[in-house]
């Protein structure tokens, strides 16, 4: 390592390093994921449902509410499919229906009045625009314009900025008036009704509410047509109007039939839904047709998150026990009460989901057992539409109720019962997921029996949670039976020890390697992800735990352990001094000649060496010394050989650390990071070269190495104040400063001194201060 | 050097000594206003004779709310002020925003220009329904955090160059910002409104009262008269009930009073302003169950007096403004008009 370009390097990569890592505000705050598992299907009332992804989702009700307007636009491009008799492709209807501006549609206009006039060229191929041409079908391009005009007023896009009130309500009667007239020319009685929507909404969202319920009931009657999902769309405008002048009960039947009929439009039912008293809701029941209706009414209700939801199920069973919604609520509280309760003694994550999900709820328990005796009653009236399931449920919740033995026998009732193929593969998890609990010991047998399970059985991979309740589950035992080694390797790989080596983990993890018998389960835990023995890496990590704690000779004992083939030599040579920090250098060579180099038993009795010369030699003791402070001082975080004796270093460590462990959060690095940043004993070996040594140019050069020692001590201080981001240098106070005032008072008229004025800019602007 | 040092400290004694004859002393200008904080302007009979009463000069009106539209990835106005009554000519009409935290923790720094812009323009678009009144002021609501200070600020700013020097803006104070201005800075605007409210832990069931404690308050009151903004100050005529279930906030019902808790077949009592639901029932559009509990707060006529003698106490000499919120014929049955001139009077 010679020259300018090398330096302009050094000092690059001596910054890089420096700098911390920044997290981005720019991404909104991360929210953590509830951290836990659940056995539950949501097919098992999947098939069953029109309600299910509303009801079982009910976690994701944005995304629902977001894609409700794509679940509107299927819903309407599928009904313009099935009048036009199946034959335009659903994506050309959508091109034209949604994609074409107004000035193409009256292209399209005249292209079907038009013998001759072609189709405008985008649309040249659509399969829609192609059939409204054929059919001379202008009545329903005609309609299409109207709602391209219409669009403008009621579906707020982009410009949700420049609306200008007063102008938007003009022009919106205005339509409304051309609506009218065109109505009573349409012969179509679909596109009447679709004439009709488009008026309603506009009188709707003009606010003008009587013109809404009046046009509701003018036109409505003038239309000769079917079922249509158009119905529902005008009823909903038809309830915000009638909400808006007072009718709130009309409003709130109108809402059920659009929840229980209307699925593109049931969340916007239910947030308009609205009962203010006791005396409504009585009203309300009376309303509804039949007990059908009323269940749907309590359903409804049962939307809410906050409902007791094991009371709600009893009105609906009382009213209706077959009714749909009793299953989907089942599972939906079930999903709640697995985050409660599943794995709550051995989640190693608990923590997390109390501290950002508040997890489990207060009243989780008030909610537990009201849902287990209404489920027993279920399956015991067998009522309800599928006895098994709530059998299966009752197990299932004497489960998470941690009665075990209640919740193996129920379930062992359950499987007498059960004949869909779901509901057998659902049975078959939670069976599986109870045996894994009621494991007491992690002994031979039940060790063999867990790896089957891991390697064999098809639920540990249909079921994602498995294999984290499996891990977490073991991993308590392991603990509880005094193996740190094995527990953690249940929760975390090689790479998290390596991260912070604990010895009590390795040393355990040591002996299951050379533990005569082992079963396949420990097998699998000293095997890293290339299907290696872990043995070596183990020893490494304890001889480089030895080695930092100051026991070289135990270092080395550890690392003779290791076979001979597999002690790398570490290509940088430790002794060689930088003038400038650089964690990615390589340090082979000086003036074209290779540097020695060495494994880490060599290295080790290289330092006994010279700890020896340096007491034997009283000539070239300093020199000796000088060597030994700067291998200290490279092997320090702050060192080009940082990596000889530690695995992994973060750049921007220095700034957190905390007692030499940077704690990142992080699912991986249970223990943090540790670092080495003690620059004691490089400092000590300094400060003996200082007072020993008759050569000044060593002494300068010892000098500059323990400032550099204070420095970074400084750096990992609490006085320090310096970001790098701040351009600026660092201006630590003066206790960090008496090896550069000893440099600059006694070693100014050495080479050396010029050398460092030169090269380094901070000495430099110190020096000159 | 030692007699210009005893001169200066003299000098200073002297001016710390008139200081200190407390800045209240002298009867000062109090101006006063109601906030208008409903989607649909609405004044009835019951809301113009408080204006009348108390001579009211000002009204702040909440024009919009903005949020963060996270499909759009934008900010966007949120229900925007329907006009339907006319403003009587001698009311100041101050426009009034409100915007989330979460907007401007969501808005990229450089979207900040546009939004001023758009700001404007639908202020300008709207104050085209109030021909004969001036805009003479605008004023921002928003709880701004420490994250979310410098895009806040620099919306600030930007609006004010878009309003021009004709049109003053101001902005809301929360209390805690008053206490911790160094941390959370001092608007750049010309003028701040204290809200003298929301002083306790809303969603605790052991507090008292939420809306104000005066005990709370004068904690934070210290630093006032050394705020470096000249201060308005709006007072709270509301109530509202706190529902409670398992000791989780439920819901807020605004408006709610012990009138509507004394069906006994419903609710029991368990002390002054707390209660117990007997059976499930609906209270107000929300259905609650057997055992959620209630807290009941409101602002006692004479708190709202002691309010106002902390206030007169702590306040800087200087002319300001004392807004009632709001303006709501239920939210002010229980406070006379009389009882507001005197709240104005103490305060002079």
């Amino acid at each position: 390592m010679s020259g300018k370009n090398c330096f302009l390097v050094v000092l690059l990569s001596a910054l890089f390093s420096l700098l911390p890592n920044t997290f981005s505000e720019a991404c909104g705050p991360l929210e953590p994921e509830f951290e836990g598992y659940s056995f539950i299907r949501n097919d098992i009332v999947e098939d069953t449902s029109s309600f299910s992804p509303y009801f079982l989702r009910f976690e994701e009700v944005y995304d629902y509410y977001k894609n409700a307007r794509s679940q509107q636009i299927r819903g309407n491009l599928d009904e313009w499919k099935s009048i036009f008799c199946e034959q335009p492709k659903l994506q050309d209807l959508y091109q034209v229906i949604y994609k074409t501006p107004k000035g193409q549609l009256e292209l399209l206009r005249t292209a079907v009045r038009s013998k001759n006039m072609p189709l405008p060229f985008k649309l040249s191929k659509n399969t829609f625009a192609l059939y409204l041409k054929r059919n001379k079908c202008s009545e329903t391009v005609d309609y299409l314009i109207y709602a391209k005009t219409c669009e403008d007023y009621v579906i707020p896009e982009s410009n949700v900025w420049k609306d200008d009130p007063e102008r938007k309500e003009m022009e919106m009667k205005r339509l409304i008036r051309q609506g009218l007239k065109t109505f009573s020319k349409t012969k179509s009685q679909y596109l009447r009704l679709r004439y009709a929507f488009q008026m309603i909404r506009l009188a709707h969202y003009s606010k003008d509410y009587e013109q809404t319920l009046d046009l509701t009931n003018r036109l409505l009657p003038r239309i000769d047509y079917g079922e249509s999902l158009i119905r529902y769309w005008i009823l909903g405008h038809e309830a915000g109007a009638m909400k808006s002048t007072g009718q709130k009960l009309e409003a709130a039947y109108r809402y059920l039939q659009i929840f229980k009929n209307c699925p593109s439009k049931r969340e916007q039912a239910y947030r308009s839904f609205y009962v203010a008293s006791d005396e409504d809701w009585y009203q309300l029941l009376l309303m509804c047709k039949d007990d059908e209706e009323r269940a749907m009414l309590y359903a409804l209700r049962a939307r809410n998150e906050s409902i007791r939801t094991a009371e709600e199920m009893n009105n609906i069973y009382e009213l209706d026990p077959r009714n749909e919604y009793l299953e989907l609520l089942l599972v939906r509280e079930i999903k709640k009460l697995e985050k409660d309760f599943l794995g709550l003694a051995f989640n190693d994550r608990r923590h997390y989901n109390e501290r950002f999900h508040q997890l489990p709820r207060k009243d989780a328990g008030k909610r537990l057992i009201p849902l287990q005796t209404f489920a027993r009653r279920c399956a015991k009236e067998r009522k309800v539409e599928r006895p098994e399931l709530w059998k299966i449920a009752e197990g299932y919740l004497a489960f998470l109720a941690n009665d075990l033995y209640e919740a193996e026998r129920t379930l062992a009732e359950a499987e007498r019962e059960v004949v869909n193929d779901t509901l057998k593969d659902q049975l078959a998890a939670m069976q599986l997921a109870l045996k894994v609990q009621l494991y007491e010991v992690m002994d031979y047998d039940n060790e063999e029996e867990i790896y089957a399970i891991m390697k064999d059985n098809p639920l540990y991979k249909a079921y994602p949670s498995f294999p984290d309740f499996i891990n977490d589950r073991i991993g308590q035992l392991y603990s509880q039976e005094g193996h740190p080694g094995l527990s953690f390797r249940a929760h975390y790989t090689l790479a998290s020890l390596k991260l912070n080596p604990q010895i009590d983990i390795i040393e355990d993890l040591i002996s299951i390697c050379r533990k005569p018998e082992k079963s396949a389960l420990e097998e699998a835990m000293i095997i890293d992800s290339n299907q290696v023995n872990i043995l070596n890496d183990l020893l490494e990590m304890k001889g480089n735990l030895l080695f930092h704690r100051g026991q070289l000779e135990a270092a080395v004992e550890v690392f003779k352990e290791i076979p001979y083939q597999n002690r790398e030599k570490y290509p940088n040579n430790p002794f060689y001094p930088l003038l400038h920090d650089c964690r990615h250098c390589k340090v082979e060579h000086v003036d074209g000649d290779s540097l020695p180099t060495y494994n880490k038993i060599e290295f080790i009795q290289r330092i006994f060496e010279l700890e020896y010369q340096a007491k034997a030699n009283f000539d070239r003791g300093p020199y000796y010394l000088y060597s030994l402070g700067n291998a200290y001082y490279n092997l320090s975080y702050f060192g080009h050989s940082w990596s000889f004796f530690d695995q992994v270093r973060g750049g921007s460590n220095w700034r957190y650390d905390k007692d030499q462990v940077y704690p990142f959060w992080s699912w991986e690095a249970p223990y943090g990071n540790r670092e080495y940043t003690d620059m004691s004993k490089a400092l000590f070996y300094y400060d003996k070269v200082i007072d020993l040594s008759k050569d000044a140019e060593l002494a300068a050069k010892a000098a500059f190495m323990a400032a550099k020692c204070q420095l970074n001590n400084y750096y990992i201080s609490k006085d320090c104040d310096y970001y790098p981001y701040s351009g600026n240098m660092p201006n630590p106070p003066a206790k960090y400063r008496t090896y550069f005032e000893l440099l600059k008072n006694d070693y100014n008229g050495t080479d050396f001194y010029q050398e460092i004025i030169e090269e380094c800019l901070y000495f430099r602007a110190y020096a000159l201060k | 050097m030692r007699g210009v040092f005893n001169l200066f400290l003299l000098a200073s004694l002297l001016l710390g000594g008139i200081n200190c004859q407390s800045p209240s002393s002298k009867p000062i200008m109090v101006q006063n206003g109601f906030y208008h904080w409903k989607s649909y302007l609405e004044i009835d009979s019951t809301a113009s004779a408080y204006l009348s009463h108390l001579q009211s000069q000002k009204l702040y009106l909440r024009f919009f709310d903005i949020d963060w539209d996270d499909t759009r990835r934008m900010a966007v106005p949120l229900a925007v002020l329907s006009l339907a009554h006319p403003i009587p000519d001698s009311l100041q009409v101050i426009p009034t925003i409100f915007i989330t935290n979460r907007c401007m923790l969501q808005l990229p720094p450089e979207a900040l220009p546009e939004l001023a812009q758009n700001i404007a323009q639908k202020l300008s678009s709207l104050w085209k329904g109030f021909p004969r009144h001036t805009l003479k002021e605008f004023q921002l609501d928003c709880d701004w955090s420490g994250k979310s200070r410098a895009n806040y600020f620099r919306l600030l700013e930007l609006l004010a160059s878009e309003l021009g020097d004709s049109v003053q803006l101001s902005a809301t104070i929360r209390l805690h910002q008053i206490k911790y201005a160094r941390q959370t800075g001092i608007p750049p605007v010309a003028r701040g409104m204290l809200m003298f409210y929301n002083t306790g832990e809303v969603d605790q069931w052991p507090t008292e009262n939420s809306i104000l404690d005066l005990r709370t308050a004068q904690a934070y009151l210290g630093p006032l008269p050394k705020y470096p903004l000249p201060l308005d100050i709006a007072l709270p005529l509301f109530r509202w009930g706190i529902v409670f279930r398992d000791d989780d906030l439920l819901h807020l019902v605004n408006g709610l009073d012990v009138n509507a808790l004394v069906d006994t077949s419903r609710f029991r009592s368990l002390s002054a302003q707390r209660y117990e639901v007997v059976r499930n029932t609906y209270l107000n559009g929300h259905y609650l169950y057997r055992g959620d509990r209630i807290r009941l707060e409101s602002i006692a006529e004479q708190d709202l007096l002691e309010a106002a003698e902390l206030l007169k106490k702590n306040r800087a000499n200087a002319p300001f403004s004392v807004v009632f919120y709001h303006l709501d014929a239920m939210m002010l049955s229980p406070y006379p008009p009389t009882l507001l001139e005197e709240v104005l009077r103490r305060m002079e």
